[in-house]
């Protein structure tokens, strides 16, 4: 009996798997290449990971920085910009005030090393000790942050160093003075 | 029923985990069923081979994007297919316009013996030419409609019908030769 082959061919589907692969050689090499694929993806995977080990010891790192700078503006605690200046405005400017004044009180006693004048040199000396002090405590200044006790002491050394200056000045238009730099000169 | 069901259940969870004894029950299940697709689309056994072991890396690669159990028989031969269908694709298999009448229906048509040796069909189809075997093998075992078929092999839907009606005149004659020849 015959019939039509497209209905045959659609009847029998299943029957015209009439063929037999060679198993063990097509699962060998799917085996082969699913182990390369796993030992691939483990490398890519370990590649992955250190990748990733990077970036996140880069963010730590931007992190810890960013952390660093932002306490800094808020905290004031950078070294390396400490002064009164960043601290606050009115401090920089009655600090530039003492500044000036000191710069210009040494100008007019000019180079210290000129003057032999035992009461001045005790002066000087007391002019040394103060920039101890104030070197001393504006690494506190820089060490702690801002500290209004710190701040005050600061601007008492500026204070102190004025009057000292303006002693000198003093001890250095006395009269006798000038008869000493005279007779020098005669 | 259900314990099949869930057996294969656990072999497909095993074969994602990437398990090799499950993946292996799996090839073996689906294997023979693969193979003869590929084997009547390539008709070459080198080539089969390496588009089966390719199309088993795909499905174990890809076996979680599976959503049913029950949907792994087709899906597997669609990757088989997929994969015959890239190859051929690359070998720019021909698959020119032919002239319709030529295939037209003889007048017994084309008819078989009803009880025809599955084993001389499958080997006389393996005997057709590249372009039209591949179009009868995706219609009429496949079930892949002529629009789907054109659009596999980038051809007009014309085309297909016509590669279709050629592929069954050609084995026709070629069933009826062995026949004769038996």
């Amino acid at each position: 009996m015959s019939t039509d082959l497209e209905k045959y061919l659609k009847k029998n589907r299943s029957k015209l798997d009439v063929e037999w692969p060679d198993d063990s050689s097509i699962w060998e090499g799917v085996k082969q290449k699913l182990k390369t694929a796993r030992t691939g993806t483990r490398k890519s995977n370990r590649r992955m990971i250190l990748v990733r080990a990077r970036n996140i010891a880069a963010i730590i790192l931007i992190a810890l920085l960013a952390g660093y700078v932002i306490n800094d503006l808020i905290h004031d605690n950078n070294p390396g910009k400490r002064s009164l200046a960043v601290i606050d405005s009115g401090l920089a400017k009655k600090e530039r005030e003492y500044k000036r004044l000191i710069k210009y009180k040494k100008e007019e006693i000019g180079a210290f090393d000129e003057i032999d004048n035992l009461i001045i040199n005790e002066l000087i000396e007391e002019l040394n000790t103060l920039d101890t002090i104030y070197n001393t405590v504006m690494n506190d200044l820089r060490e702690n942050g801002y500290n209004e006790k710190i701040v005050n002491t600061v601007f008492d050394t500026y204070e102190k160093k004025i009057r000292i200056l303006e002693l000198i000045i003093l001890e250095t238009n006395k009269p006798e003075n000038d008869e000493n730099k005279k007779s020098t000169y005669l | 029923m259900n314990d099949t069901g869930s057996n294969m259940d656990s072999i497909l969870e095993k074969c994602i985990e990437g398990d090799i004894k499950a993946q292996f029950i799996l090839y073996k299940n689906y294997s023979r069923a693969m193979y003869n697709i590929a084997i009547r689309i390539l008709n070459n056994r080198m080539d089969t081979e390496d588009i089966l072991q390719e199309s088993f890396i795909t499905a174990f690669s890809r076996l979680g994007e599976l959503k049913s159990e029950k949907a792994l028989g087709s899906w597997l031969k669609r990757i088989v297919i997929n994969n015959c269908i890239s190859f051929i694709r690359k070998q720019k298999i021909s698959f020119e316009e032919i002239e319709d009448y030529r295939f037209e229906d003889s007048d017994n048509g084309n008819n078989i013996d009803e009880e025809m040796d599955p084993t001389l069909v499958h080997k006389a189809i393996k005997e057709l030419p590249d372009g039209c075997r591949t179009v009868l093998v995706l219609y009429a075992l496949e079930d892949y409609k002529h629009r789907e078929i054109a659009g596999m092999l980038d051809i007009s839907e014309s085309t297909s019908k016509t590669q279709y009606r050629r592929a069954l005149k050609l084995l026709n004659e070629k069933l009826k030769h062995r026949i004769y020849v038996n």
